[in-house]
């Protein structure tokens, strides 16, 4: 794929009586916002660490760019960890540009990087104070900010909305929108899944330390959408119909009673005529399942 | 490289524009000084104690009357009666009875109230011998006079083959003042990083670092910017020691004594050259100043890159300073066996075999070679004993970085040497 930015092939990692990873394949397209999902243990963590070269990969390869991974990508990568932590007792912006240097950029650049971010999240006016003399809040901002004062062509945020409320979160979304319409490739990990549905172009989902599902949302939703339906009518009908399967039924907070339904042998307007033909119809929907509930069907379906 | 720099960099400034730094550095001459001047006040007093101890002697038979004369500690008196005596020993009147009715010379029973010290012990025994001494070679015809010119102290002047002075008390001074510095510097800086790296590793930054540089970049960064600060620190002390030292000089000597009163006192030092000052300058003299200088920077960051090493390593195993203890302990026993051998087998003879060897064995060899260098060891064997410190540095650094990259990763484990060899023995 030439539009990939990131490759991970085959990759697996190992601790003493524990498979963290197990063969984890990933292509991650140029510009996206990448979704990695998964429950706490699943190996989310692991994969980062390796991306970040924190540690190794006991198996596999990992390419940006078609390049192995090396040295020089430190300054590709922005990363925001899920536990986060700064120097408590240094002041917001010697701890900037300490970040920044480590990261390649210019005592200068540093010191430019540092004061546009300062102003766009608003905490210029706290630049000479320490990290401890701030709110937990604008400590989380400083923590993003060090994330991306580099200019990351890959930003990896780990956990990236918790401990942010409800107004920063939002700053934080039209930050993460204005990266990516900037070129910047954005990986989320996140065991939260509903959260980061709105925002992921691309998702994978590890379970056990393995890959359980990757690509594209919108086609995944599709794909696990096939041939489902949600109806609702006034009086319970009969569904002894050929080519028609029930999956569920129940009475819904209105009171109708509620279908859901594989439709396979015949089409939606014959099924729709003879439901017609019995009772009141309420409403018929295709049914889009949430990711967390594809996680659970894929989880399921491993076990 | 740039990494190491980047974080001696940071590491060097954030600790020294601390405050807590700035007073230390301020404040340490005038501490010491502190320390030092009560140390000698306190001894000062004791020596000029008034309170000397009074001592009956029960001495029905007259052995020892108008033999014993008072002494600077002891007022001695004779009784006749063992049992007023015992009352007033009771009584606190008197401090020490001695019993000689037995008499028998050799045994004196001695009653107390409380514990004779060990100093009034040999101090007693020395004045009766030496009083029994007297009367016994008085009683063979020799005058008084006759046994004090016999009692002749005798100057040792020691001089090397070369030629020059031997000038010991001056060497052991300043071998041992290097040592001990040395041995300080070690304890404080090694567990200002070992601190560090914990910090680190509790606020959970150490994840962003290594995101950024090596495990190994991260260590040596550190200890190269916390030795750095050591060595500012020590700097800043000797040179504001030296001013104190100018200015109270200036303030108490220069308005007490006018120029000429000191001109007088030179001319006249030049006149009894062999007096003390002159000897002092003499052995001053015969050091090797710049075996010393170099041996000192050499073995000061020789050593303090080793046991730092381990103490970074010991940082990055444990969650929390209170867990440090039980592996403290192993390390920093090498040091203090140093030291201790540097206080009395050095000092015993310099040349001894112990001392030959804890001067090449990399963990006790900063401290006990800088104690043996004023006594001519050769540039051989001193190079030879560091470069064996330096080479134990790059093993030992290669083991510690090992335990630290894997230690500053795990959480919530309790650490133990269990958990320490096997992330030692875990590849890469």
């Amino acid at each position: 794929m030439d539009n990939t930015i990131l490759s991970i092939q085959g990759v697996s990692k190992f601790y003493t009586g524990k498979t963290a990873l197990n063969k984890v394949s990933l292509e991650i397209p140029k510009g996206c916002i990448y979704g990695l999902l998964g429950p706490n243990g699943a190996g989310k963590t692991s994969l980062i660490r390796i991306i970040n070269q924190i540690t190794q990969a006991d198996e596999g390869e990992v390419f940006i760019n078609g390049e192995k991974l090396n040295a020089s990508h430190i300054k590709n990568i922005g990363y925001l960890p899920e536990e986060r932590g700064l120097y408590k007792k240094i002041k917001v912006i010697s701890q900037l540009l300490y970040f920044a240097e480590l990261r390649g950029l210019s005592r200068r650049d540093a010191t430019d990087k540092a004061n546009y971010w300062l102003k766009k999240m608003n905490l210029y006016d706290v630049k000479n104070k320490k990290i401890e003399e701030l709110s937990k809040g604008m400590q989380q901002k400083i923590q993003f900010i060090v994330a991306v004062i580099h200019s990351p062509e890959i930003l990896i945020l780990d956990e990236p909305f918790s401990g942010f409320d409800p107004v920063n979160a939002e700053l934080l979304t039209e930050i993460i929108l204005e990266l990516k319409a900037a070129g910047a490739t954005i990986i989320f990990s996140t065991h939260r899944m509903e959260s980061v549905e709105k925002l992921c172009d691309y998702m994978a989902m590890l379970n056990l330390s393995h890959k359980v599902l990757d690509g594209k949302v919108s086609e995944i939703k599709k794909q696990f959408a096939t041939g489902t339906f949600e109806i609702s009518t006034v009086k319970p009908i009969n569904l002894n119909i050929e080519g028609v399967e029930c999956i569920s039924e129940t009475i819904n907070d209105s009171g109708y009673n509620q279908y859901t339904l594989k439709i396979n042998g015949m089409s939606h307007n014959a099924f729709l005529k003879q439901v017609m033909s019995q009772t009141e119809l309420v409403s018929f929907n295709p049914y889009i399942p949430s990711i967390l509930d594809i996680f659970i069907q894929k989880a399921n379906a491993k076990n | 490289m740039h990494n190491i720099l980047l974080i001696l960099k940071h590491e060097y400034l954030t600790r020294v524009s601390k405050k807590s730094f700035i007073i230390m550095t301020l404040l340490g001459p005038v501490l010491i000084g502190l320390f030092y001047g009560s140390i000698a006040a306190i001894s000062y007093s004791q020596l000029n104690q008034s309170d000397s101890k009074r001592v009956a002697i029960y001495d029905p038979a007259n052995a020892l009357k108008g033999k014993i004369e008072n002494s600077e500690d002891f007022e001695f008196y004779f009784t006749k009666d063992n049992s007023s005596a015992l009352k007033e020993v009771d009584d606190g009147k008197t401090d020490l009875l001695i019993d000689i009715s037995e008499s028998s010379m050799d045994t004196m029973s001695v009653t107390a109230k409380s514990s004779l010290s060990i100093t009034d012990k040999q101090d007693l025994r020395e004045i009766l011998s030496n009083q029994y001494f007297n009367h016994e070679l008085s009683n063979r015809g020799l005058s008084i006079g006759m046994i004090d010119s016999l009692k002749h102290k005798i100057v040792i002047s020691d001089q090397l083959l070369n030629g020059q002075n031997s000038a010991t008390e001056i060497k052991s001074g300043i071998g041992y003042i290097g040592a001990f510095i040395i041995y300080l510097f070690i304890f404080m800086y090694g567990v200002m990083i070992m601190r560090g790296v914990t910090e680190e590793k509790n606020n959970r930054i150490v994840e962003l670092i290594v995101s950024a540089v090596k495990p190994f970049q991260l260590m040596m960064g550190k200890i190269l910017g916390v030795a750095l600060v050591g060595l500012t620190q020590f700097v800043a002390w000797i040179v504001l020691s030296g001013l104190l030292l100018t200015v109270l000089g200036v303030a108490f000597g220069a308005s007490a004594i006018d120029q000429n009163s000191i001109q007088e006192a030179q001319s006249q030092m030049s006149k009894v050259d062999t007096g003390a000052m002159g000897q002092i300058m003499a052995q001053l003299q015969s050091l090797d100043f710049t075996k010393l200088m170099v041996g000192f920077v050499l073995f000061f960051f020789g050593g303090f890159l080793l046991y730092s090493s381990l103490f970074a390593a010991i940082g990055s195993a444990v969650d929390s300073d209170t867990e440090t203890q039980q592996f403290m302990f192993p390390v920093s026993m090498p040091l203090i066996f140093g030291l201790v051998i540097a206080q009395i087998a050095v000092i015993k003879d310099p040349n001894s075999s112990l001392a030959v060897w804890s001067s090449m064995i990399p963990f006790t060899s900063p401290v006990v070679m800088m104690v043996r260098l004023p006594f001519d060891v050769s540039w051989t064997e001193m190079l030879t004993s560091a470069v064996i410190l330096y080479g134990s540095f790059i093993v030992v650094v290669w083991f510690a970085a090992k335990i630290y990259r894997i230690g500053i990763l795990s959480y919530g484990q309790k650490a133990s040497y269990k958990q320490m060899f096997k992330w030692l023995m875990m590849k890469e």
